[in-house]
């Protein structure tokens, strides 16, 4: 695996250096890559193998250098956040709880796990960490009460994601639209924007016009699922890990682009019609 | 019985006496229902003595009883001590005032007085704990009007509640004028707090459309009314709005139309009272909800020099932060949540605020460990509560007392 330094982001900096008072001062451009995270398919099923030629990647428009594209197993960073509000009891809270406990024992030993549960208020029940146990004895301990305030507990799953170095995975789960978050919706996206995390939504209940997960999912190049019921939640979950570990990262160092501002993407497969998905871009302050 | 007889004989001495007395409407009757030619004084008398008996604030004997009436016959009684507590107004002949003073019970004093209040406002009362405490019915027929019941967001139930209706009723009949009796306001901001506390936003919305008709320069009355539209725009309403099958039957509208009408409310309550803090407060906040943030500071701010208690100053600061963000001043919008965090620490709010307005910058960390220090704090410990959660029915955080205070004034009880 090529070595870069992993981005918080991707994060363009300027390093100015001034000679001695009085002369010209001079100027050192100093970038970092960029990162991003792509699944690429070949009719629904994961396509391996690739390299970095086979790959183009658009930064607003301009044709991107890749350093390294691989599948390689590099440790994630999961972030479970799950609805615990007053309608997730009974049935819904066991075949959570259930499928909850599948994704955790599916990780691989150096991979790391969070949990964020809410209603009302948003709880993090525990932080990244190797002790898969821990976070699977946490998650029995929450009981389901009040409201939901899915787009606070989103953003607090992003930013908890990105809290160590790693890939960041975000898995959202809720049974219904928000009712008592402080943030709004656009503040939360603005941040996906600037994020790292990819982000699956899974979405139970007949919601039509619930927007914010499937807009969240696709800033972030994840997806959104609809469920009609709780029941089959674990297969859900686990195809999710599935496809997150069949991912590529792609690294590129940024020519010929602005600094900051908005970077749209666009990344494809070189002479194969293959189906990418990644984030349609993203923010640089 | 001999009263009763009299007051027919009268009664049927004038030319189309039946005729002449009133029909009276109830909501959501395209036609009267009650025609009050036909005295019933055993309804009356029964009613009375339960009014008479019913300990304020309780569901007793008295409130259970009149609860399981009929309602056509707790309508037919309410028309006729309404009709006859107006006759009783206009002055009637001896002959007339007799069997009214013995059918409503009335004193020598409120005879001479010529008023029937103390009766009607006990009613009022009675028909008030009944609403409040009673149970709750279901409509009797699909076409009733009635209110949806939501829990988080989605529908469960509809739900009917006619005793509010006849306890307004009851006082419409205050003579002279409800719009001059004190303690009729009193019984209209207490019960508007009420409904409000419990998140009964329909049947608040009816019943603040009456109090304004009765009282509508009320700051207090129109705050409230502010309120409901203002809740009516939250997320709250508008997602159940979205959900619900039956969207054009739910009372309310659009997010942007129930902020201006919220709006509208707020200023006219400004307007009444410009020393009235907590209603620039949501007017300032409504504001910017529709946009104009600059306005909304103006108004955020006379809140914030305006309030003293930490509830209402946390919000003042919370939206202060809010309006500064969206005008790209971030220094001033993190002075706000800082303010506010500094308020409730254990908050969620505004901490999930500062680490987003500090993202990318060099304190940042320290922020995102503010914050989750805050979050991995257990929901149950009380130090946790956020009082954004409950901002929707902050402005009614003094219901109990308001309750307390009407009904020990309308009973005549010490406080």
């Amino acid at each position: 695996m090529n070595k870069f330094r992993p981005a918080i982001g991707a994060v363009f900096f300027l390093g100015f250096v001034f000679a001695a008072a009085g002369q010209t001062p001079t100027f050192a451009v100093k970038t970092e890559e960029v990162r991003v995270d792509a699944l690429v398919t070949d009719h629904g099923k994961p396509a391996h193998g690739l390299r970095p030629a086979d790959f183009e990647v658009f930064d607003n428009g301009e044709l991107q250098k890749v350093d390294f594209a691989g599948q390689d197993p590099i440790p994630f960073n999961a972030v479970l956040v799950l609805d615990m509000s007053s309608s997730v009891a009974g049935e819904r809270l066991r075949h959570l709880r259930y499928a909850s406990g599948l994704l955790l024992d599916a990780l691989k030993e150096d991979e790391r796990a969070a949990l964020v549960t809410f209603s009302h208020a948003v709880s993090i029940d525990s932080e990244l960490t190797e002790n898969i146990d821990l976070v699977k004895a946490r998650l029995e301990s929450v009981e389901p009460f009040g409201d939901t305030a899915v787009i606070d507990a989103s953003y607090t799953g992003l930013i908890l994601a990105e809290s160590r170095p790693g890939r960041p995975l975000v898995i959202v789960f809720s049974d219904g639209l928000d009712t008592s978050s402080w943030l709004t919706e656009d503040a939360v996206l603005d941040a996906a924007k600037h994020s790292d995390a990819v982000v699956y939504a899974v979405s139970s209940g007949k919601h039509p016009k619930m927007t914010f997960l499937q807009d969240l999912a696709q800033y972030t190049g994840g997806a959104l699922f609809r469920i009609e019921s709780t029941g089959n939640l674990g297969k859900v979950f686990l195809d999710i890990l599935e496809e997150f570990r069949q991912r590529y990262l792609l690294t590129y160092l940024p020519q010929g682009v602005l600094s900051k501002g908005w970077h749209k993407l666009e990344v494809r497969v070189k002479d194969r019609k293959l189906t990418v998905k990644a984030r349609p871009g993203f923010q640089v302050y | 019985m001999r009263h009763k007889a009299l007051l027919l004989f009268v009664l049927a001495g004038f030319s189309n006496g039946m005729a002449q007395f009133p029909r009276t409407r109830f909501p959501g009757q395209g036609t009267p229902q009650v025609d009050v030619g036909h005295l019933r004084y055993d309804l009356i008398s029964a009613w009375r003595k339960e009014v008479t008996r019913h300990q304020p604030g309780e569901m007793d004997s008295s409130a259970s009883e009149i609860e399981e009436w009929p309602r056509e016959d707790i309508q037919t009684v309410i028309g006729q001590v309404k009709f006859l507590a107006r006759m009783l107004a206009n002055s009637p002949t001896r002959a007339l005032k007799i069997p009214i003073q013995s059918i409503l019970g009335l004193t020598r004093e409120e005879m001479k007085a010529g008023n029937a209040n103390r009766l009607l406002k006990r009613g009022a009362l009675l028909h008030t704990d009944i609403a409040i405490l009673g149970l709750d019915r279901m409509p009797e027929n699909p076409w009733e009007p009635a209110r949806y019941v939501v829990r988080d967001g989605r529908v469960i139930g509809r739900k009917v509640d006619p005793h509010w209706e006849f306890a307004r009723l009851l006082l419409d009949s205050v003579h002279p004028n409800p719009a001059g009796d004190e303690m009729v306001r009193q019984w209209y901001r207490a019960t508007a707090a009420d409904m409000q506390n419990r998140r009964q936003w329909g049947t608040a919305a009816d019943h603040l459309n009456r109090a304004r008709k009765i009282f509508p320069s009320d700051a207090r009355i129109l705050f409230y009314s502010g309120t409901v539209h203002e809740v009516y725009a939250g997320t709250f309403a508008q997602n159940t709005r979205i959900t619900t099958t039956a969207a054009s039957r739910i009372g309310f509208g659009a997010r942007k139309s129930e902020l201006l009408r919220a709006r509208e409310f707020f200023e006219a309550a400004v307007t009444a009272d410009p020393a009235f803090g907590e209603a620039h407060l949501r007017l300032g906040r409504v504001t910017g909800m529709l946009g104009d943030h600059t306005r909304a500071i103006v108004s955020l701010k006379k809140a914030a020099a305006a309030v003293s208690e930490p509830l209402l100053r946390y919000y003042a600061s919370l939206f202060l932060g809010n309006e500064y963000e969206m005008l790209g001043s971030y220094d001033e919008a993190r002075a706000q949540f800082d303010n506010s965090a500094g308020l409730f620490p254990m908050a969620q709010s505004p901490r999930l605020a500062l680490t987003r307005l500090m993202r990318g910058a060099k304190d940042l960390p320290g922020a995102l460990a503010d914050l989750q220090s805050v979050l991995s704090m257990p929901v149950s410990n009380s130090l946790r509560e956020d009082p954004w959660w409950n901002y929707e029915v902050a402005q009614a955080r003094d219901a109990k007392e308001l309750m307390d205070d009407m009904r020990c004034t309308i009973w005549g009880l010490p406080k």
